[in-house]
């Protein structure tokens, strides 16, 4: 896997939107992967780290309903919880939807090449510091609960997500995470099988 | 014991029973015919009709009458506007019903000469119930009808809408590029991107003008392999193209039909499998066979729905109108062609028929060539292949 510094996936199912898209960013210094289909993108993802995705919601099968824009965002936050997500689609009312999976930005189609480059300058800072964050040993987390659920479900999701995170950052090699955490390896199977956490091999498709 | 003796006037009076009997019953045989007729008479004419509230009502009393009723009056409310229709007379005797459906709402008035009883109180409810039934019914149909129309013209708007973003997306950013683009090296890169991207960006704009104009047929001479090549390239879908034929035809037409079917297999077969595309030429009928490969489970689905693949607005996908394959069928069949859904285990497949006309002859149509008939297929050597 390459580093993910300066890595941008864009997704988009129009080649027109996607090549010019790649062109801008290229252009602007960016290693750029483009993807046209879901598959496409789930690949690059499990190929390759990236600092940020920006992710047209409207894809084949489905390319007028943003539905399996929603499931590659959650998918690719599941698979790399450091990368950013910008949402850049036409598809109306699906801000809350998007901002509740975990998207970093949402932009609107059409919109300006200022405003795109802007956005994902936004998101290399927020990832670049983050990395720096990680290198003094700080994790950012982001949790989204019902506090009606108490603070057990609360903990619950944070230590999911702390695992999820370091199994990602180290490749899945549980002896490092059990080193980072100060735990034993037999408690990190533990909580491999109690969240049900699985690595992603490339030839999946789903 | 009493005894029963013959008695000339008990003979008397068992035949007038057996009379009056036999009366009754020729009255009731009588009537149920006449109501039968009259029940038949109300459907035949709603069929002929075709299901349409209004010309149904304003025809309906011929039938009605036949019944105990004397008058029948209509008050209607049709989509905000309202109309009485009246016929025979309006007595004192009435019973008021009333039908009501989304923007639609009927009163109908049903009029006896008298308070019926018996046998014509029961003959007549069962007409006016047949009537109103077949009434209900034909409201729910409009409803039904506007409803599907109102959602096929919403997702056409939204499919444009999402067509048209991503248009104007395009050529503002393709604008700002331009404006910075300097350099040899600069002018360069834009050029090769464009070449990528162009054809797709050319075909959504010819789809969009496709399905916003009417446009009188331009028949001209296409030769199939260039065409599926064209048409296939911008979808970036792995496809290998084998065999060629030449055809006088409408081109953005026949251009659209095909369109359809291959986006068809992009959309809604979800594989790294290229699609096979093999053309062949038998006499004057030409075949496009668009073969790929799939999992079990989505060729059951389609065997399963074999029936349903060309009814329009029929659609498994949120995303689609279902009509793309209806359209595409009736678009060959204008051309005096069809589409056939192959059914097989592991591969999905379909069929295209064209007729290889001559340059003279009209592009359209009715000729009796049979396009059922299974001739092995003659593949010229010219071969494309592409994997996206």
């Amino acid at each position: 896997m390459q580093k993910a510094a300066n890595q941008i996936l864009v997704v988009d199912d129009d080649p027109a939107i996607n090549a010019i898209l790649t062109l801008i960013l290229e252009d602007q210094g960016y290693f750029v992967t483009s993807a046209l289909s879901i598959q496409e993108a789930k690949h690059h993802v499990l190929m390759n780290k990236f600092a940020i995705a920006l992710l047209d919601l409207g894809l084949p099968p489905n390319e007028h309903t943003p539905e399996q824009g929603f499931n590659l965002l959650n998918w690719i936050r599941n698979n790399q919880s450091h990368c950013h997500i910008i949402v850049l689609t036409g598809q109306t009312d699906t801000a809350y939807e998007a901002i509740k999976l975990g998207a970093f930005d949402y932009l609107s189609k059409p919109i300006d090449e200022a405003d795109i480059i802007k956005s994902i300058q936004r998101a290399n800072l927020f990832y670049q510091q983050n990395q720096k964050m990680k290198q003094a040993g700080l994790h950012a987390l982001r949790l989204q609960t019902e506090l009606g659920d108490g603070v057990k479900h609360i903990r619950n999701q944070a230590e999911e997500q702390i695992i999820r995170q370091l199994l990602q950052d180290y490749d899945f090699n549980v002896h490092e995470v059990a080193r980072k955490l100060g735990l034993k390896r037999e408690n990190i199977y533990y909580l491999i099988k109690k969240y049900n956490l699985e690595r992603q091999c490339h030839h999946d498709d789903t | 014991m009493m005894t029963l003796e013959p008695n000339p006037s008990w003979f008397f009076l068992l035949t007038l029973i057996g009379l009056v009997i036999l009366l009754v019953f020729i009255y009731l045989r009588q009537q149920s015919y006449q109501l039968s007729r009259a029940i038949s008479g109300l459907y035949k004419l709603n069929k002929d009709e075709q299901q349409d509230v209004l010309s149904f009502i304003n025809q309906a009393w011929l039938y009605l009458a036949r019944s105990g009723l004397v008058g029948f009056s209509a008050h209607i409310d049709w989509f905000g506007t309202t109309q009485t229709f009246k016929f025979g007379k309006q007595t004192d005797y009435f019973d008021i019903k009333h039908l009501q459906g989304n923007e639609i709402s009927i009163e109908c008035c049903f009029y006896t000469p008298k308070k019926l009883k018996g046998e014509k109180h029961y003959f007549t409810e069962l007409l006016k119930n047949t009537f109103l039934q077949l009434l209900d019914h034909n409201i729910q149909t409009k409803i039904n009808q506007i409803f599907t129309t109102q959602l096929g013209l919403q997702k056409a708007q939204l499919f444009n809408q999402h067509d048209l973003k991503n248009l104007i997306q395009f050529i503002q950013l393709l604008e700002g590029q331009v404006a910075k683009t300097h350099s040899p090296m600069q002018t360069e890169r834009l050029i090769a991107s464009l070449k990528r991207s162009l054809p797709s960006i050319k075909q959504r704009a010819e789809r969009l003008l496709i399905k916003s104009a009417t446009q009188a047929p331009v028949t001209q001479p296409i030769q199939l392999n260039t065409l599926l090549d064209q048409l296939t390239k911008p979808l970036f879908i792995p496809y290998r193209l084998t065999g060629d034929a030449n055809i006088n035809t409408d081109s953005a037409k026949l251009g659209e039909a095909l369109y359809n079917i291959i986006a068809n297999f992009r959309d809604h077969n979800a594989t790294h499998s290229p699609l096979q595309m093999t053309i062949s030429q038998t006499d004057q009928l030409i075949k496009i066979r668009f073969e790929q490969a799939a999992d079990s489970i989505k060729t059951q689905q389609l065997k399963s729905h074999a029936i349903r693949l060309f009814e329009p607005f029929w659609t498994d996908s949120p995303s689609g109108m279902g009509l793309g394959l209806y359209m595409a069928r009736q678009t060959l069949k204008q051309q005096g062609g069809d589409l056939l859904f192959i059914p097989a285990n592991d591969h999905i497949i379909f069929e295209a028929r064209l007729l290889a006309l001559a340059p003279s002859q009209t592009y359209f149509s009715e000729s009796g060539l049979d396009l059922s008939s299974t001739t092995s297929p003659s593949i010229t050597p010219a071969s494309v292949s592409a994997d996206a």
